[in-house]
């Protein structure tokens, strides 16, 4: 069995859980977080995010402190957290469907999944275990 | 590759994420947290408060620099020079594989 712990943009919960659920895989936790990437080093990216922060903040005059924020990195940014417990066979379908529904044209700041093993599962009500509690 | 979680004081927070980043592990998501450790919370005479706040960081990381991050954690989480009760604990779990969603790339 895997575990998938996914750390998703905030606004792609739902695109997230319909993805999920075409698949046929309807249950998961998810939480909310805050949290920060590798360092962008990328140029022609910063300035493309530079100019739609100025954008989007010109109005009210606090796009300064935001930019140097983004820039040097320090900048910690809200996002979900969703954990999938799967079976060795769906980890891969689960973990395309993710993807999927999150990729975005920003190329940063999309997330990132990570796969790890999963030892054992019980269902409580029941005391299955293994894949039949998932 | 390997998932640190780590369980410490929320006022560490700041001072450990500067130093991991300087140290280039820039990347960590952060999650404020309530829980109790091995000293049953903590006793103001009659009334026992077993629902701390802490901080918990989650940091993916390669297997090389297990040592690097362990000893920044243990180094700027702690209190003081001696450390104290409540200084939290590191938890390190083995991770198979990791993607990064906008290129579809394994690996950190």
């Amino acid at each position: 069995m895997k575990e998938i712990t996914a750390v998703i943009r905030m606004e792609k919960i739902s695109s997230t859980k319909k993805a999920l659920l075409d698949i046929g895989i309807p249950g998961f936790t998810a939480f909310k977080a805050e949290g920060r990437g590798r360092l962008v080093t990328d140029k022609n990216l910063l300035a493309k995010r530079k100019l739609s922060i100025v954008s989007m903040n010109s109005a009210n005059g606090g796009s300064d402190v935001l930019m140097t924020e983004f820039v040097n990195g320090t900048k910690i940014f809200p996002c979900r957290v969703i954990i999938v417990l799967a079976a060795d066979k769906d980890a891969d379908k689960i973990i395309r469907a993710i993807i999927g529904a999150n990729r975005t044209d920003y190329g940063i700041g999309d997330g990132k999944i990570f796969v790890a093993p999963l030892d054992e599962a019980i269902r409580v009500r029941t005391r299955e275990t293994g894949d039949a509690a998932l | 590759m390997l998932m640190v979680k780590t369980f410490i004081r929320p006022e560490k927070k700041n001072l450990l994420l500067e130093k991991l980043s300087k140290a280039g592990f820039h990347s960590a998501t952060i999650i404020d947290v309530v829980g109790r450790g091995k000293q049953q919370g903590i006793k103001f005479g009659e009334r026992i408060y077993d629902e701390i706040p802490k901080c918990m960081l989650m940091l993916g990381i390669e297997d090389i620099a297990r040592d690097d991050v362990i000893n920044i954690i243990l180094e700027y989480a702690k209190s003081g020079a001696e450390g104290a009760f409540g200084d939290g604990k590191i938890f390190i779990s083995r991770l198979e594989q990791v993607y990064t969603v906008s290129s579809g790339k394994t690996g950190l």
